[in-house]
């Protein structure tokens, strides 16, 4: 009973902040509308709603679209370069969506080099990547490595059987892919769907980059610039309904997933004809190059310009404080996922089946709404709060829960209870189960969890611009404020240290996304 | 249709998977092929779909000839239905939708018609708008059957079609689906690691061992009438006897069985039915195992020379381990392996 008692509490400890946040902003729809908020509905809000639909919309095609192509290239045709591409059309995930921005903004610019060329030599004036369009570029190339992995890993996984059932009943190759591949897939590019339409309704970095309004930025300027919480919290709320509908959708999706479970042979490549075969990996090339490559190389030759005048002492106080924020709330999160995943299994009570799923839908809630959606209650009942970094850490917490949940859950999967009797049944103690049986089966999850969660807590950008406390600078803050300063060229020294950081998961990413289909 | 193999190779990477596969099954028979695991089976039933390129040899079914050495009629235009192993059902699409998928080509009524026929032919009515994970292993197996036949296919190929049942479901099923293939009388080669099924359905009888078909048979002339050595020990039960020929005579540890063409050294193929269980044979010998069949006891016999051997005793004929037991033998025939 005991047992039961103390699993509730973690998962209610857990899933506090998330009810928190909802609660505020509950509470702020139910208060009267000030004169901010009849401005900003007058005048920001149409603008700024508009804007967030259609990018959300744009790059949810267009990520479908790239991805599901290039996935059903990779997994089931072979072509030159296919090994490759096989893994290396996951590298844009490694680009932060702010810093690829960055690059094109600085590179595509009016001013730009490349532009005054295309202007002078050839007339003709492209449209400005700071658009709405622009940003959905953006957001395409850096979100649609997601589509791809598991649409990738969905094809791969339908048995070569469904294939040749089809064959056997007429159809040829491209008519079975449509007729039943496609379909077995569908659930889980639906869900990766509606994975990047969250990333994209929660996005900061690129919109703020490019001067595009939606409601993420039409918060921040609320909070920041008229410093009303009300206005704040009640765009916050506009953005969670949208969120938790898409959560709704990409659960949906993936209980759907897991009835299409397929075994048996897996597909065999067909070698595709030689002109077939060269469109696809230009294909693959070009997209690639794009959100790949050219940032890279760009960001490089900038840096190379500038790390003598810029790399001074200060870089190693935004390096260290980036890295000790991101080791501290990875620290955080596997300790809580850890403890979070054995209470999960130790009780099955309402408690835990009911707040358990809230825990881990933080993920689907926008980091500028969580920041005010925690920093605002927190600190009006403890004002000591304010200048600490104690609101940041649960707001870290609160959104990338899921990403290290999610490898823990998958590692003590595979510690079924009977091992532990079995071990109980030889006379184990509980400290000696832990450390021989235990330990060894969960490390590599423990580590996979740390890096996953820690990359993605050195590139999260809106929840520690908008909670740190005053002149408070990583290298994620440097990037954005060199940014909206127009110095992007400045801004990649930072930018490549993001990069270099996010190359390091893509080994575990690629398994946990493939363990999440 | 008719369809006959002659001399078919196949070769993937090294490995020479068929090594010469030759048989024929008329139109409208059923052809079992039965055999250990990996010799080669599946491998046949998936070069007659054209699922592999053969490397040797022809294919012909009817008057066509549907594959050879560098050439492959697309699977799609073969007009050949094949019962995948475990089914392949389309989890996506409902018992009806699957049966519908192979009849594009028909005209919409005359599709919907067929699907009806296949639904109550096959005992699926009311069944027609659940999903593949729905149904029982049973159901499954008759949607997958339904499906192949629904496009009224030349040739009926079955990979394993009872693995997944229970028994008593199998004995069901066989006895169901032969009496189905004669109704509609459509030729089908099947695949079986099962004997009883094999029996059960079997018009030919084919044993591959090691990429060839070693006997093609009618089953009680494999059963009887063993070619080889290997048949002899994969179908039914048996013991080698060792034989010296003299005078007319086969000289055994359990007596002399005349056979004017006895000669040299040779093995006798002995059944359980070939030993009968008698009291007063003077041939008696001490029991090492028994099995309670239900309807007989299946004895092993410890002969002097230390030779085991299988002898069948009526239900009521109840001895234990450590007896002794009389026999006699009452083979019909003789199965002789000559040694070299």
């Amino acid at each position: 009973m005991l047992a039961r008692w103390r699993a509730s509490l973690v998962i209610l400890l857990a899933a506090a902040p998330a009810l928190v946040v909802l609660a505020g902003l509950v509470g702020a729809w139910l208060t009267p509308a000030g004169d901010a908020l009849q401005h900003q509905w007058r005048y920001l809000l149409p603008d700024a709603s508009r804007n967030t639909l259609i990018l959300v919309t744009v790059v949810a095609i267009g990520s479908v679209l790239l991805g599901t192509t290039l996935a059903a290239l990779v997994a089931l045709c072979d072509f030159p370069g296919r090994r490759f591409f096989s893994w290396g059309l996951l590298l844009p995930l490694s680009i932060p969506g702010y810093v690829l921005a960055t690059v094109f903004a600085g590179s595509l610019d009016y001013s730009s080099p490349l532009y005054s060329w295309l202007r002078e030599e050839i007339g003709w004036q492209w449209p400005s990547i700071r658009s709405l369009g622009g940003a959905a570029l953006v957001l395409t190339l850096t979100l649609f490595p997601y589509v791809y992995l598991i649409a990738r890993v969905a094809f791969e996984s339908a048995a070569q059987r469904y294939l040749e059932a089809a064959s056997l009943l007429g159809r040829t190759r491209l008519q079975a892919t449509r007729e039943v591949l496609l379909p077995l897939a569908a659930p889980a590019i639906l869900a990766a769907t509606a994975l990047v339409a969250m990333e994209a309704l929660a996005d900061f970095g690129v919109v703020a980059a490019l001067n595009v309004d939606t409601l993420t930025t039409a918060l921040y300027r609320a909070w920041y610039g008229m410093f009303s919480l009300v206005t704040a919290q009640q765009i916050a709320g506009f953005l969670v309904v949208m969120a938790l509908l898409l959560l709704l959708l990409e659960q949906r999706a993936r209980q759907a997933v897991r009835m299409r479970e397929s075994g048996g042979i897996s597909l065999r490549r067909r070698r595709l004809k030689p002109l077939p075969a060269t469109l696809a990996t230009l294909f693959a090339t070009v997209t690639l190059g794009v959100a790949f490559a050219w940032p890279v190389v760009h960001l490089l030759s900038w840096a190379s310009t500038h790390v003598a005048a810029d790399l001074d002492t200060r870089y190693w106080g935004y390096l260290l404080r980036s890295v000790t924020l991101a080791g501290l709330g990875a620290l955080l999160i596997v300790l809580i996922s850890t403890l979070f995943v054995y209470a999960r299994r130790a009780d099955v009570g309402w408690v835990t089946r009911g707040f358990a799923p809230l825990a881990t839908a933080g993920y689907a809630i926008p980091g500028t709404v969580l920041a005010v959606g925690l920093y605002a209650p927190l600190t009006q009942t403890l004002p000591w709060l304010q200048g600490t970094l104690f609101v940041l850490f649960i707001a870290y917490i609160t959104r990338f829960f899921a990403v290290g949940h999610a490898p823990m859950a998958a590692g003590l999967a595979r510690l079924p209870m009977a091992l532990d009797e079995a071990a109980l049944l030889l006379g184990s103690r509980p400290l000696e189960r832990w450390r021989k049986i235990h330990w060894p089966m969960l490390k590599g999850s423990v580590a996979a969890a740390f890096v996953l969660t820690f990359v993605d807590l050195m590139k999260e950008l809106p929840i520690t611009l908008l909670t740190r406390p005053f002149g408070f600078e990583t290298l994620a803050i440097r990037v954005f404020e060199l940014t909206s300063e127009g110095e992007w060229e400045r801004a990649a020294v930072p930018a490549l240290a993001l990069v270099l950081a996010g190359l390091w998961p893509l080994k575990w990413l690629a398994g946990r996304m493939s363990h999440a289909t | 249709m008719r369809l006959e193999l002659r001399d078919i190779h196949f070769r993937r990477e090294a490995t020479e998977i068929l090594r010469g596969v030759d048989l024929q099954l008329e139109t409208g028979d059923i052809g079992v092929l039965v055999g250990p695991s990996g010799c080669g089976k599946t491998t046949t039933l998936r070069c007659i779909a054209g699922l592999e390129s053969i490397t040797g040899g022809e294919i012909q079914l009817g008057d066509r000839i549907v594959s050879s050495a560098g050439y492959s009629l697309g699977v799609e235009d073969r007009r050949v239905g094949y019962v995948l192993q475990d089914n392949a059902l389309f989890p996506h699409l409902t018992v009806a939708d699957n049966i519908r998928f192979g009849l594009r080509k028909l005209a919409a009524e005359e599709r919907e018609t067929r699907v009806a026929d296949m639904l109550s032919l096959l005992g699926l009515r009311g069944l027609e708008r659940r999903l593949p994970q729905d149904l029982s292993g049973g159901q499954q197996q008759r949607v997958a059957i339904a499906r192949s036949l629904a496009p009224q296919p030349d040739l009926l190929l079955m990979d394993e079609p009872f693995s997944n049942l229970d028994a008593r479901l199998r004995t069901e099923l066989v006895g169901e689906l032969r009496g189905l293939l004669k109704k509609l009388g459509i030729t089908t080669l099947l695949v079986t690691h099962d004997q009883h099924d094999a029996f059960g359905l079997a018009d030919r009888l084919g044993y591959m061992n090691d990429g060839q078909v070693e006997q093609w048979d009618t089953p009680y002339d494999v059963y009887h009438r063993p070619r080889t050595r290997a048949v002899a020990k994969f179908i039914g039960d048996g013991v080698m006897l060792p034989a010296i020929g003299k005078d007319g005579f086969w000289h055994t540890e359990l007596g002399n069985i005349e056979d004017p063409a006895a000669d040299g050294s040779a093995d006798l193929l002995l059944r359980p039915d070939d030993l009968l269980h008698d009291d007063d044979s003077p041939t008696q010998a001490r029991i090492v195992e028994r099995v309670f069949r239900g309807a007989d006891f299946l004895y092993t016999v410890q002969l002097p020379s230390g030779l085991r051997v299988l002898a069948l005793a009526p239900s009521h004929h109840d001895h234990h381990v450590g007896e002794t037991l009389g026999f006699r033998l009452a083979n019909d025939h003789l199965v002789v392996f000559r040694r070299d």
